[in-house]
């Protein structure tokens, strides 16, 4: 299995001009441990990247909709609202906004869902490949 | 002749006139007769008159006439003083008739009364009746034979009921035919519908090969003194042997049954037993059965049960030239119609006996199925639950892991904690490690591929929109290319790409239009066309109709175009638009032709 959809029509997010807001990108965690958000939180913050987090759809959702984030890393297994289901809100409201679905599953990758998704990672405690492919999907 | 004259005596007894009674005598349909104490006969009947004219069969001239016997037997009363008779007289009567003649007499003692004087004499004599037996032997030898033929079909029905196995009942029923305590014929020959019921077979036959055997045999049975179902128990074995001249001859017996013509397949039709001769046939088929079976008449009775056609038993006297009375085919229907039931029978015992293999043999699979899925009901409830708690462990470890790392990066190498900090990250890296392993094994089958025919799945996607078609305004074209190669891919996902393009192609056509379905193949790629005559797409949207959320269509989220191109890249293929704004929109998906099974799934 690739671990990264390969869609190469699809053109990389963000250039400096696109971004919401000047200074470094905007990185939405959205993930129902608190222990995986403060493990995010701060790996992505040492990269310098601006780290929100949510816990549910709600937050997520609302965070998106004001415009101020450039990436989402998102869970799939979510207490409330599937993170499929969050991801298709995502796209509904800007389809340009880089997704990464980052599971504990491997098996939503046959979900037509999931292929919405800019990238696919199953949750390692080694975090290089997802910095990676932040990196590359927010030019950064 | 008789030189006897008729005396009329009158006298009375009680009221009676005896001339009266002479009267009587006259109309009875007996002869009657009296003698003197000489022998001499005093009285007969009319009726006893008129047959002394006639003659007893097989005595010389003076020993033959009526008187001379009754004289005979009179005088024997005389000698013995008993009453005398005799039986079964072979006697032709004066209309030369044969007949059978019984003489009943009895010595009488009775006083005479003279009229005269009233004295009382005591006479001695002999009184004597005659009658014609003929009806009566003939009545007696009908129901002996009834009789015997009764008890042929019960004891050949008795030694049937004792056996289901249809080779066994075939030889009874030859037996029966040819024992002479059965029907008596020489030979028997018995013939089948196979099982598709279209030609009539010769199975199995009885019958001595030439007189000389056939002599042998009977003597041989005549000693033994066998009842019909000692004979039908100790001979069936030795029946149906390959090298007897008779099994030779039958199996040369095969007749369609479509000749209608054939008297075998006629009297099969008619339910009609009959006897044929040779000479009365004309067709060269029907000859040609005499001329294989060696015999000039045949008697042929059909196996008939519940108006199912069975086959046809044969019978011949070609041996002994016994004739073929109709008594004997008549009896040979009999004894066929109850045959017919038992051959029916054992074929549905047959029948029975294989639906109850069936049955078994699908008990026994039911049971190993059943099994098997317990068994794998349990591994998969087992998997589950591997599955379950190791994606549970799953973000513990990523947890700890990922602090155990990030604490590595701020820590020197000389730090006192680094080497503890260090083994936490490994030892969480390790169980990451069995984690992947264990839910690899775990994990849900991959979609499976197939090798499938394009075409095939063309048209059974097109029957699942068959509903949401409007064939009035519709019209479906379909080209598809008669000698495709097969594709190996997921069937359901290739049915659900196309399914889309479909559903695109008729929302786009919503005056009506045609719809064009080909296939075609281009060196190792199969290409499906989709064309519509709908509004098309206009020029800056076609290289966004892929994407996600995409859509023109007020009502709908833009996804199925994407999900379409996503499933074909997946099988390693492409999907190509073609539109000009009002001149409708062609979709060619294209699919390599060789991809092997091992490639495992498509990549999701």
């Amino acid at each position: 299995m690739k671990n990264i959809n390969n869609q190469p029509n699809r053109a990389p997010y963000l250039s400096g001009q696109n971004r919401t807001r000047m200074g470094p990108p905007s990185i939405l965690v959205v993930d129902d441990e608190e222990h995986i958000l403060r493990l995010y939180e701060k790996e992505f913050s040492d990269e310098g990247y601006q780290v929100k987090t949510a816990k549910g759809a709600e937050d997520a959702i609302k965070m998106a909709q004001e415009g101020q984030v450039n990436l989402v890393v998102l869970d799939i297994k979510l207490e409330e609202k599937n993170g499929l289901e969050i991801l298709s809100d995502f796209k509904r409201i800007n389809k340009d906004l880089p997704v990464i679905l980052n599971s504990a599953y491997s098996t939503y990758k046959s979900d037509f869902q999931s292929w919405l998704a800019d990238a696919y990672l199953v949750k390692s405690s080694n975090l290089e490949e997802l910095k990676k492919t932040i990196r590359k999907l927010v030019n950064f | 002749m008789s030189n006897f004259e008729k005396k009329t005596e009158e006298a009375f007894v009680g009221d009676v006139c005896i001339s009266d009674l002479g009267e009587l005598l006259n109309q009875l349909p007996v002869g009657v007769f009296k003698s003197d104490e000489e022998g001499n006969l005093t009285y007969m009947n009319e009726y006893l008159a008129q047959l002394m004219l006639g003659q007893l069969v097989g005595k010389s001239k003076e020993a033959s006439s009526l008187e001379h016997y009754i004289n005979y037997v009179v005088k024997g009363c005389f000698t013995s003083g008993k009453s005398l008779w005799g039986e079964g007289k072979r006697f032709e009567n004066p209309k030369g008739e044969q007949i059978l003649l019984t003489l009943r007499t009895a010595v009488s003692k009775h006083d005479d009364v003279n009229t005269t004087n009233g004295k009382r004499n005591r006479s001695v004599g002999v009184v004597g009746v005659v009658e014609d037996i003929s009806e009566k032997t003939r009545l007696e030898k009908s129901l002996k034979k009834k009789i015997s033929e009764l008890s042929i079909i019960c004891e050949v029905g008795s030694v049937l009921r004792s056996t289901l196995n249809l080779e066994e009942i075939l030889k009874i029923i030859l037996i029966g035919v040819t024992a002479n305590q059965g029907l008596g014929f020489n030979r028997a020959f018995l013939l089948l519908l196979n099982e598709e019921g279209n030609v009539l077979e010769g199975k199995i036959a009885i019958g001595p090969s030439n007189p000389e055997e056939a002599k042998r045999i009977w003597e041989d049975l005549s000693a033994k003194k066998q009842s019909l179902e000692d004979i039908l128990h100790s001979y069936k074995d030795a029946l149906g042997k390959k090298d007897v001249l008779v099994n030779h001859i039958v199996k040369k017996l095969k007749i369609p049954f479509s000749e209608q013509k054939n008297f075998l397949i006629q009297s099969m039709q008619q339910n009609k037993a009959c006897s044929v001769r040779k000479y009365e046939v004309d067709s060269e088929t029907n000859k040609s059965i005499f001329e294989i079976v060696g015999t000039d008449i045949l008697a042929v009775a059909p196996l008939v049960s519940k108006d199912k056609v069975m086959g046809v038993l044969l019978a011949d006297n070609t041996i002994n030239q016994k004739p073929i009375e109709e008594e004997d085919v008549k009896l040979m229907q009999i004894f066929a119609h109850h045959v017919s039931t038992a051959i029916e029978s054992s074929r549905l015992y047959r029948k029975l006996g294989e639906q109850v293999n069936k049955l078994e043999e699908a008990n026994k699979r039911i049971a190993e199925n059943t099994q098997r899925l317990l068994r794998a009901e349990k591994l998969s409830v087992l998997g589950e639950i591997t599955s379950q708690v190791a994606h549970e462990l799953r973000n513990p470890i990523t947890i700890i892991g990922g602090f155990a790392r990030s604490l590595l990066k701020k820590r020197d190498v000389k730090d006192p904690d680094y080497e503890y900090v260090k083994i936490i990250a490994e030892e969480t890296e390790r169980m990451e490690k069995v984690l992947d392993n264990v839910l690899n094994f775990t994990k849900p089958k991959e979609s499976q591929l197939e090798k499938v025919d394009l075409n095939q799945i063309v048209d059974q996607t097109l029957d699942m929109i068959e509903g949401e078609i409007n064939l009035d305004k519709i019209t479906v074209m379909k080209y598809l290319h008669p000698d495709l190669p097969p594709v190996i891919v997921n069937p359901d996902q290739i049915r659900h790409a196309l399914l889309n393009l479909f559903r695109n192609a008729i929302w786009a056509m919503p005056q009506g239009g045609v719809l064009s379905l080909t296939t075609k193949r281009k060196d190792n790629f199969a290409k499906i066309g989709i064309k519509d005559t709908g509004f098309g797409i206009p020029k800056e949207h076609i290289d966004g109709i892929f994407d996600a959320f995409f859509t023109t269509k007020p009502d709908c989220c833009g996804l199925g175009l994407t999900i379409s191109s996503e499933i074909i890249k997946n099988h390693g293929g492409f999907i190509v638009a073609e539109s000009e704004k009002g001149k409708g929109a062609t979709f060619s998906v294209v699919l390599p032709l060789e991809r092997s099974c091992s490639d495992g799934a498509p990549n999701l």
